[in-house]
């Protein structure tokens, strides 16, 4: 371990200790002396210039600052959190434009094969090679599948109705799904990562995947140029099959975690866009940075206990309805979040397959007494509320526990600072209701992370409802057109069965100053994909 | 001297055992496993075991930490099961950081603390007063709030230095000290309040003494009285408030390179805390133990060069 500099520096300290109390005692021409030492340091170090990353001559380089460091570089493992991160350098099957619409990418083409939803076949662009030269086909695909089923990532819970994969032809791959799974090309796409190929030397060295890329995407990281958890930079894909999309010779992603730190290096030019949040918005909007923002997770409470094993007024409906009467969502959302966030009572957003137009719960603190006392909790009670701090998700329950005291509902809030020990916490079934902070997503997608039985993070009573579990089933077997209107019904039971007490949804920011264009954040696409953003005219 | 050392040096290898122990016993009862952190959130209780018994994890955590002692003892402090680096490679990359912020910052701190101190000491009055205000309200202001003030003053409002980051001085000296200055400023301030106040202490209780007025009687200069002879008699505890701050700037640093983006060992120690990165923070732990048994060695063997007896002892 290189500690050699301790040493050293003791040494010097100790010298430059006489030194400095020497000064002390010579008194005004000392002092002196040592502040135009000091201001000649400064002025020598700003005039110095400082390292920096080396892009393409003469092409434009992109700095983007992220507030962590990715757990991993490998797509098969890493948190969607850090999904630019592999957005640059994994091309994606499919790719889920702003708009919506999903248009291929490696993918040529894309087909259920028959009724149900339970096979599906994939055909491959042809001459398609990765960054490391190596060739994209049917085997590829085949192999990258397996692996990520095999890696315990966040995308190997989309994958595993996944039972067969069979390879038609040099391009063609079909699979063979143990359920109906009614929406596996957005699985397909940037935003769940199964999509995003790696090579097959790639594959054959999966250690290597986690501190390097190799993937078919427009750019490659450069290791040489890299820091690990400080900044990450990416240069193009010489074997890039899109070559003309390409439009920066370097994309550097920093590391900055705090916010008002990455928003001063906004400002002073170190980086172009970074992810904001609500807490600097108004600061970035006063220094003439562009913001742009889309709703993206909703908060509020999740009403777990659902069976009353702990608190037994949560097992009556219309107690779960009484609360949600209760809080008033509009004033709550404009108290916290101000004209950026969007009031809500439903887990999806307005616009997205499932919303229901109708308002279930209007704020009505008088119909909320009368349906507790017609369950017989005139008086009220009291239960245990985890939240977290972490993402500022603690706010809302705080928030709304006020009003859920106008209608004699006291609420025990326990907080936890760290994302782990509250996630920890909230599968170990002590707590009967928590804060919940949940990135909205397809429906179909949410069920088994969010409602479902199988939810053990987000459901951790295991709470099953047989209409709901059903809806979800035929849901699944439809195609896009006929599943919209089975995914209001399953949105329209949540609501009227009341398993959450959503208030808001908080948006996702993104601040940029003028130099990039086409970082824009939609329903569809929260996230941005920097691979789609350009210099400024 | 030698004796000293050897002394210290043995009593230091229970110390750096019982805190790597300590700290992976207190990361195994914390909420939460790696596992989980692979997983994310959408995971089955059955994946979960699985990706536990595959990980190791469900061994016994003696056994676990035994092994990762075996290793440590040949070197090799592991790999992240997390994010697939090497531990001893990533410590080795973020340690220049860290030690950097933290050397330039006790140097400033002492430069300025301890000139601060004697000022005090020697001139009291008004002076004086001004000087236990100002080391009171260095005190005071918390490193986190500073570094933001100084950002926006210096980098924003009158861009002079950068906001973040970190240049490694092989790849710029002056890029280095440029993504210095703005972060040891932030350490220093509190630091530095905290040796004047030592120094100020120690010089007053050393002016006090006699062999002072036996001095000034045979005619010795202000100067000559002031560093010759009472400030080497009030070293000791300033030395040792110094050794502390050092320490203490061990911790310090977390929320700085926060700030400052810099890719120090703080950051890794709470993203290794936070991702249950046992391999990682086991290494983070056995670093800055090793850091501060140094520290604390050479403390002393600057007591022993200050004052004779201690070497005798």
């Amino acid at each position: 371990m290189g500690i050699s500099l301790s040493p050293a520096a003791l040494s010097a300290s100790s010298s430059a200790v006489s030194a400095a109390v020497s000064s002390v005692i010579r008194r005004v021409a000392a002092r002196r002396a040592a502040a135009a030492g000091v201001a000649a340091a400064l002025l020598l170090a700003a005039g110095c210039g400082g390292g920096g990353s080396q892009g393409e001559p003469g092409a434009p380089a992109l700095d983007i600052g992220h507030p962590s460091a990715p757990n991993s570089l490998d797509p098969a493992k890493i948190n969607p959190a850090f999904n630019w991160y592999v957005n640059l350098a994994y091309d994606p099957l499919i790719y889920r434009a702003p708009d919506g619409e999903l248009v291929g990418r490696l993918a040529e083409s894309w087909r259920y094969v028959g009724e149900g939803n339970t096979a599906f076949e994939i055909t491959l662009r042809p001459g398609v090679l990765f960054s490391d030269g190596s060739p994209l086909s049917a085997e590829v695909l085949r192999d990258n599948i397996a692996y990520f089923q095999s890696a315990a990532g966040p995308a190997a819970a989309y994958l595993a109705p996944v039972e067969t994969v069979e390879v038609v032809d040099e391009r063609t791959v079909r699979l063979g799904l143990s359920e109906p799974s009614p929406l596996l090309p957005t699985i397909f796409t940037q935003d769940y990562l199964a999509g995003d190929l790696i090579s097959g030397p790639g594959l054959a060295d999966p250690a290597g995947l986690a501190t390097a890329t190799a993937g078919a995407g427009p750019y490659v990281l450069d290791p040489a140029q890299s820091v690990a958890n400080d900044h990450y930079t990416y240069v193009p894909n010489p074997n890039y099959w899109d070559r003309a999309s390409v439009r920066y010779g370097r994309v550097t992603i920093k590391v900055l975690p705090n916010p008002n730190s990455a928003l001063a290096a906004l400002r002073t030019g170190q980086v172009d866009v970074i992810q904001g949040d609500y807490t600097t918005a108004s600061a970035a909007e006063s220094a003439g940075l562009r913001v742009t923002y889309t709703p993206q997770v909703f908060q509020g409470l999740a009403l777990a206990d659902r069976g009353g094993e702990l608190v037994p007024a949560l097992g009556d409906v219309r107690v779960r309805q009484a609360l949600n009467h209760a809080v008033d969502r509009q004033r709550i959302t404009e108290a916290l979040f101000g004209r950026y966030g969007t009031a809500t009572e439903q887990i999806v957003l307005p616009g997205t397959s499932g919303y229901v137009e109708t308002t279930r719960y209007p704020y009505d603190p008088d119909r909320a007494r009368a349906l507790l006392a017609e369950a017989g909790y005139a008086d009220g009670f009291t239960m245990k509320v985890l939240t977290t701090s972490f993402a500022n998700t603690h706010l809302v329950p705080q928030a709304l526990a006020a009003d859920l005291e106008q209608v004699g509902v006291t609420l025990e809030l326990v907080n936890q600072a760290e994302a782990t020990n509250y996630l920890t916490d909230m599968a170990s079934r002590a707590y009967p209701a928590y804060g919940i902070g949940y990135g909205t997503q397809p429906v179909h997608l949410m069920g088994p992370g969010l409602f479902l039985p199988s939810a053990a993070q987000f459901n951790p009573f295991g709470s099953a409802d047989p209409e709901l579990e059903a809806l979800y089933q035929q849901a699944a077997a439809l195609d896009d057109a006929s599943r919209a209107e089975v995914d209001q019904a399953i949105i329209s039971r949540l609501v009227e069965q009341a398993w959450f007490l959503p208030v808001v949804f908080v948006p996702v920011f993104f601040f940029a100053n003028d130099d990039v264009a086409g970082i824009e954040p939609t329903n569809h696409e929260p996230i941005p994909n920097p691979v789609h953003w350009r210099p400024a005219a | 001297m030698l004796r000293l050392v050897l002394r210290r040096l043995a009593l230091s290898v229970p110390l750096v055992g019982v805190i790597t122990l300590l700290t992976f016993l207190l990361q195994s009862v914390a909420p939460g496993d790696t596992a989980r952190t692979l997983l994310g959130v959408n995971y089955t209780p059955a994946a979960h075991e699985e990706l536990r018994h595959e990980l190791g994890l469900d061994r016994p955590v003696l056994v676990q930490y035994g092994d990762w002692l075996t290793g440590a003892l040949r070197g090799d402090l592991g790999t992240s099961p997390i994010t697939g680096l090497d531990v001893g490679a990533e410590i080795g990359n973020r340690l220049a950081v860290t030690l950097s912020l933290i050397v330039a910052a006790t140097v400033v701190a002492a430069l300025a603390g301890i000139a601060l101190g004697v000022l005090s000491a020697v001139r009291q009055g008004w002076l004086g007063r001004a000087v236990d205000v100002l080391s009171l309200a260095g005190l005071g202001l918390p490193n986190f709030w500073l570094g933001l003030v100084l950002v926006s003053l210096f980098a924003v409002a009158l861009p002079l230095l950068p906001a973040t980051g970190y240049v490694p001085f092989t790849d710029s000296p002056g890029g280095w000290a440029r993504s210095l200055v703005l972060p040891v400023a932030t350490l220093t301030v509190a630091a530095a309040a905290v040796i004047a106040a030592q120094t100020r202490d120690a010089m007053l209780a050393a002016l006090r003494q006699d062999f002072v007025d036996t001095f000034r009687a045979n005619g010795a200069s202000n100067r000559s009285v002031v560093v010759r002879h009472a400030l080497r008699n009030a070293a000791i505890p300033v030395v040792t408030v110094v050794g502390l701050v050092f320490v203490s700037l061990v911790s310090g640093t977390v929320l700085v390179e926060a700030v400052f983006a810099m890719p120090g060992l703080g950051g890794l120690a709470i993203q290794a805390a936070t991702q249950h990165d046992l391999p990682m923070l086991q290494g983070v732990a056995l670093t800055f133990t090793l850091i501060v048994v140094v520290v604390n060695l050479l403390v002393d063997l600057t007591y022993g060069w200050l004052d004779p007896k201690v070497r005798v002892r």
